[in-house]
């Protein structure tokens, strides 16, 4: 693939957060987990590997770690892990399903600087009901709901993210208040199901497509209104309508948009600070990039891999390969403006990060919903077309 | 600053060495990061043992050649941004 001349960014000389999937195991099968079934074959580490790993991460100045699974307090020894975490000197979130967490649970993060160091814990919450909750992640909405009223209680910095997908689209409304009303959280955030992992399984049952993407976008931009700054995207509906805007301004004003490198594979800016590792000590860039293994912790050394694993520098590349070298996208009118989109979709989707997601393509979703231009799908009392 | 003040690292604070914009230091305990500068980082470097503000200055005068006339007034700002951050304690 050709490179542009622009040069690829500066990594830092060691990355500054780790998410570390501390087990493959999980209470729960969801319909959309990431983590397929090859994945959970592989073994988890030991009490002991974990912590020379997680000492490792320290002597490498690593400031932050999530650690998430499968699901993370189905580890008898998880709250060990987390004190080790502790001493190398870092801080940690949690990732979880909640599903778990009972008074007990409560009481251990009270030990030493368990609470202190503790960053967040986000709790994954589906639906406003079990009834919906329960389509995508079967059999868990009251324990998940107790373990986050357990946790807001005591005043925990609990967060919970929902996953949109084709089971809960229709439960937005009920969901916000559900969660930021009835159980009084200060804000949550979103995201959407994709067709990889088990999502690949059951991706009829619950992948967006393009026209739900702007059905979903636009009610949850409403329910943004609704609750100024308390329903936040990074990935999914919400974020795909504000970047199809920010493209659209892009072209109209000629001014980059400041958040990507218009016109090159630039949307992924984690590889170049933080990286993965899997539950059997797999070094891997991005933990949605599971597959391309970069060595193991227990054997490589860590700083090497960063600065010179050539998978590492692949994806980093991807920041100066031009959309308009990509012959799917070269003749496209938004090429000059699009950034091609998360290389973890494209890895699971296409097997290569050098190509575009199509998941994310603008054109699609234009001719998707039969609109020239994001502007059109808001009533003219907006004032945006 | 009373004079026999002696500063100390805070054993929990890491020291990360970045690339472009130099180094920082940072407290797990209250997530705060402190960019420093090379002043600020032989400061921190000779923390690992106690030491006074003038032990500092000393230290300076021993290692720098065209110190600065404001060189105690900068040092001791820098003192009190660390102690007030956490990053290093006193006594």
């Amino acid at each position: 693939m050709a490179q542009s001349n622009c040069s690829i960014p500066n990594h830092t000389k060691t990355p500054s957060s780790a998410d570390i999937s501390i087990t493959g195991k999980c209470n729960l099968k969801c319909r959309y987990c990431f983590y397929s079934d090859e994945m959970t074959a592989l073994s988890d580490l030991s009490t002991e590997e974990w912590k020379k790993n997680i000492k490792k991460l320290g002597d490498a100045k690593i400031m932050r770690v999530t650690l998430t699974g499968g699901e993370p307090f189905t580890r008898p020894d998880f709250f060990e892990l987390i004190d080790s975490v502790i001493a190398n000197r870092m801080r940690y979130s949690i990732l979880t399903n909640g599903t778990l967490i009972d008074e007990k649970t409560i009481e251990a993060f009270s030990i030493g600087k368990r609470r202190l160091r503790l960053d967040s814990i986000q709790i994954s919450i589906d639906g406003s009901c079990a009834e919906v909750h329960n389509l995508s992640r079967p059999d868990s909405f009251d324990r998940a709901v107790k373990g986050l009223r357990l946790l807001m209680n005591e005043g925990f910095p609990v967060t919970v993210r929902a996953t949109i997908s084709k089971h809960n689209m229709d439960d937005l409304d009920a969901m916000a208040a559900f969660i930021l009303e009835d159980i009084g959280l200060p804000s949550m955030t979103n995201n959407e199901a994709s067709p990889i992992g088990t999502g690949c399984t059951y991706k009829d049952e619950v992948a967006l497509d393009h026209k739900d993407i702007l059905e979903v976008g636009l009610r949850l931009e409403k329910l943004q209104k609704k609750y100024p700054g308390r329903i936040t995207a990074q990935a999914g509906p919400l974020a795909k309508l504000r970047m199809y805007r920010e493209m659209e301004d892009a072209r109209k004003t000629g001014q980059p948009t400041g958040r990507w490198k218009m016109g090159f594979l630039s949307s992924c800016g984690g590889v170049f600070n933080k990286l993965g590792i899997l539950h059997d000590g797999s070094i891997v860039p991005c933990s949605m990039l599971h597959d391309l293994t970069m060595g193991n912790m227990l054997t490589a050394e860590l700083l090497d891999v960063w600065s010179n694993s050539p998978i590492m520098k692949g994806v980093r590349e991807r920041y100066v390969v031009p959309l308009s070298e990509i012959p799917l996208c070269a003749n496209c009118e938004w090429v000059e403006y699009c950034n091609g989109g998360c290389p973890g979709i494209v890895q699971q989707m296409q097997k290569t990060i050098m190509a575009p997601s199509w998941r994310m393509c603008y054109k699609n979703f234009l001719k998707a919903n039969d609109i020239k231009s994001i502007y059109y799908a808001y009533p003219q009392e907006d004032g945006q077309v | 600053m009373c004079k026999e003040t002696t500063y100390l690292r805070n054993p929990d604070v890491a020291l990360r060495e970045e690339d472009e914009s130099g180094s920082l230091l940072f407290n797990p305990d209250t997530g705060e990061v402190l960019v420093i500068n090379d002043t600020a980082r032989f400061i921190w470097d000779l923390c690992a043992e106690g030491v006074t503000l003038n032990d500092i200055i000393n230290e300076f005068g021993k290692n720098y050649d065209d110190l600065p006339e404001n060189l105690t007034e900068d040092v001791d700002s820098y003192l009190v941004i660390m102690t007030k951050g956490g990053f290093i304690g006193s006594k």
